[in-house]
């Protein structure tokens, strides 16, 4: 039977944007936040300090709930003064916190994701590829920041950054030019040994959780300490959407953990996700996984789990679904230049 | 003074409303589910497994008249599932316009175009709204495994697992964006110890097992053939099974894709008529399919058999005595007022706003909405069929003597249900007496 571990088509798309370059369809949603309050409302909602923000700037942020939990990341741009984008896939969550936060603000916000598309290309010689097609060379751009450009006669903007764990560039386009810059782009790949990347598990599953990358579903319902995303938070911001519960929970003592684990076999069904496979170690139950996938590139399956605190430590043996893990550092690949 | 609620969405007096309804005052949870007159309040939990038995029992009395109507199986399943897949063939179709407001309300990425996931995170909603509970055991873009643990509808048999796939799982392939093959290779209903779900992408795994060599289903080849180990061998799971999905304790259920419904939203969906689809699509054939003989068939059969399934309900005396109990039925109340109350809790269960007309010892009257009730109003058909139900219920749950009639008051959109008492048979003339009219002699 066929599973990921031995899907080829996955692993040589996988492995290009590791070795060469890929280049795939990855639009998410956008929401543009628009007046002269834009930012004081997305200062309101999200943990990172948006007024630092200058023009062309981006972040990757995060948004709590009440309860401080964490309930969506995303990466803002700010475009120009008073203008700005949350790159996101959780929109209905968005909308409803920044109406709830926006009253007697001069701020309006509306889903922009039809009118947008997005493509990624990513791997070592991802920059290369980009930079050889836009009229501005686009290499001293910081990472998320996001400048006007050309490709062709195609007007783009194109920001640097990615969610593979490798370098490269995310370029945004009408979606009635996609087309066109899709010809661009193969015609370009060739010279750069880059394939064109149409599996969704490699997009958003293998790549990015080999490079200990995820998402705001990945965690569960754990704090932003538990996640390891509390660097995101400034703290000297007088306030923020669940600033009092995540304040709270800064001094509590950590109930629950983020790992990653490993299995070493070559057949294995198991789940990642809210309801996702048992954790279990000397016949207790820890937790459960979050996450669940195949990297291509060290072999083995790879995931990530919730369990109690301070119950495995790296090298641990645990039971996934009464398959056999090892409890192992995240990420689970780095670049080694 | 008004008890404060917070995190209340909606709250109605004798319904289900969210789990996490908490009084603002005290904190306690508030499980307000559904009540009788005698003050038995049942909880969340309670209301939604009562409502989905109902569904489920109602499913076995369409299914079972349809095996005397149309003998044939194959027939009988191939209307079944042909009727089912069609709807869900053009609901889910880009002409009906549906799928944007599923990928809204999934949180569909728009970088996910095509692939199972599409469609998985939509049955696992479906499953779950269903109190249908399972394990996940694997998942990527191109294949979905699922056991099921837990489904209300095993007792209608391998007609309604048969449908479910001949015709439900039509939804997926409209979802998916692909060409996808549907399996349920182990199903409760056909007597296996799970259900087991698949999904996979024709473009990773090829043609469906079950079609010819055109990768077509057709008269020999069927959507619906089960195959898989036998109903008689047992596979052991090493992980113990779920009796209900996990909404129940957390209080909302997270799709995949991190889209999320709070359990009072799930149940509002249940109620709003998904839960006994089987029915519609017998009544559909009814409507449409069926020959003149079939129609005469189907209804001479349906009082009948509605109204045995009712008796048999509760004609043990233990589960008469623990029905009575449940509801808290005084032990001097021997009348239609139990069967009202009965009646009241199939409304509540089902998010019907209904009230009592009369309550008295010689009747009893219930009114709902008729709206609410028949599907929206797209199966007046399931009033009477309803009532066939009630008829049998009333006789071992009350007594022989005891009859539930019908009102449809289309006007003002409302439906009643009559308890009382009413001679039938025989008793209804008796020539020796010289009674040709009972209704005169009554006065």
């Amino acid at each position: 039977m066929l599973l990921i571990n031995t899907d080829e088509r996955c692993r040589a798309q996988h492995e290009a944007v590791r070795n060469t370059a890929g280049w795939y369809y990855f639009t998410h949603h956008l929401i543009e936040v628009t007046g002269t309050d834009a930012c004081r409302l997305l200062d309101r909602v999200y943990v990172s300090n948006i007024a630092k923000l200058a023009p062309t700037r981006g972040r990757y942020t995060m948004m709590l709930t009440e309860d401080g939990i964490p309930q969506d990341d995303c990466v803002i741009f700010c475009l120009e003064e008073n203008r700005y984008w949350i790159s996101n896939l959780h929109p209905p969550r968005t909308l409803r916190e920044l109406e709830e936060h926006s009253e007697g603000l001069d701020v309006s916000f509306r889903k922009i994701t039809k009118e947008v598309d997005m493509y990624a290309v990513q791997g070592p010689n991802a920059c290369a590829m980009v930079e050889s097609l836009a009229d501005k060379n686009p290499s001293a751009q910081k990472r998320f920041q996001i400048v006007d450009n050309r490709i062709g006669d195609l007007e783009v903007k194109i920001a640097k950054g990615g969610y593979t764990g490798e370098a490269g560039y995310e370029i945004y386009i009408k979606p009635s030019e996609c087309e066109k810059l899709e010809t661009i782009l193969a015609e370009a790949a060739p010279k750069f040994d880059a394939v064109k990347v149409d599996e969704f598990d490699v997009m958003a599953y293998t790549l990015a959780t080999e490079a200990g990358l995820y998402l705001v579903t990945d965690i569960d319902e754990a704090d932003p300490f538990v996640s390891g995303l509390e660097w995101m938070i400034d703290w000297s911001k007088e306030d923020f959407l669940g600033k009092a519960a995540v304040s709270k929970a800064k001094e509590e003592p950590r109930t629950k953990e983020l790992i990653g684990f490993t299995i070493d076999k070559p057949f294995v069904k198991a789940h990642g996700g809210p309801y996702g496979a048992q954790i279990a170690k000397n016949g207790e139950v820890l937790g459960h996984c979050t996450k669940f996938t195949y990297g291509f590139t060290v072999g083995k399956w790879i995931g990530f789990a919730l369990v109690k605190a301070g119950k495995v430590k790296t090298g641990d043996q645990i039971l996934v679904d009464y398959e056999d893990a090892v409890v192992t550092e995240r990420p689970f690949y780095k670049k080694t230049n | 003074m008004a008890r404060k609620v917070k995190e209340a969405t909606k709250c109605y007096p004798y319904n289900v409303s969210d789990v996490n309804l908490r009084d603002a005052d005290s904190n306690m949870r508030l499980y307000r589910g559904m009540g009788t007159p005698w003050g038995a309040i049942k909880g969340f939990q309670e209301t939604y497994d009562f409502t989905s038995r109902l569904g489920a029992a109602f499913c076995v009395a369409t299914m079972h008249t349809m095996r005397i109507v149309i003998p044939d199986y194959d027939r009988l399943q191939t209307l079944l599932s042909d009727n089912w897949g069609r709807t869900m063939d053009y609901i889910w179709s880009p002409a009906a316009g549906q799928i944007e407001p599923f990928e809204d309300r999934f949180d569909i990425p728009p970088f996910l175009k095509n692939g199972q996931i599409r469609a998985a995170v939509y049955a696992d909603k479906g499953d779950t709204m269903n109190m249908i509970s399972g394990k996940i055991w694997y998942t990527t873009n191109d294949r979905f495994e699922k056991e099921i643990h837990r489904c209300d509808y095993d007792i209608a048999g391998p007609e309604a697992c048969d449908l479910s796939l001949g015709g439900g799982c039509h939804f997926c392939y409209g979802l998916a964006g692909c060409p996808l093959n549907a399996m349920d290779p182990e199903r409760i209903g056909n007597g296996d110890d799970y259900c087991v779900a698949i999904q996979e992408t024709k473009r990773k795994y090829g043609k469906h097992p079950n079609t010819n060599e055109n990768d077509e289903f057709d008269e020999t080849h069927r959507e619906w053939a089960v195959y898989g180990p036998a109903a008689a061998e047992t596979r052991k799971k090493p992980w113990p099974k779920k009796p209900y999905p996990e909404f129940i304790d957390t209080g909302y259920f997270e799709s995949p894709t991190g889209a999320r419904w709070t359990a009072g939203e799930l149940y509002q969906d249940n109620v709003n008529g998904f839960a006994i689809a089987y029915a519609y699509n017998a009544i559909d054939l009814y409507r449409s399919v069926f020959s003149a003989e079939e129609k005469k068939l189907w209804d001479l059969v349906t009082p009948s058999l509605f109204e045995a399934c009712g008796k048999f309900e509760f004609v043990d005396f233990n589960t008469r005595k623990a029905t009575r109990d449940w509801m808290n039925v005084p032990g001097d109340v021997e009348d239609g007022r139990v069967m009202g109350a009965w009646i009241s809790l199939c409304f509540q269960s089902r998010n019907v706003d209904c009230t009592f007309k009369k309550f008295e010892e010689d009747e009893t009257i219930i009114e709902g909405d008729l709206i609410q009730w028949d599907m929206l109003g797209m199966y007046p058909e399931l009033n009477g069929l309803y009532k066939h139900i009630f008829n049998g219920n009333v006789k071992t749950l009350v007594g022989a003597q005891w009859t539930v009639d019908m009102e449809e008051d289309f006007e003002n959109k409302k439906i009643r249900y009559i308890i009382h008492k009413v001679p039938i048979g025989a008793r209804k003339q008796k020539p020796h007496l010289g009674i040709d009219n009972f209704e005169d002699a009554q006065n």
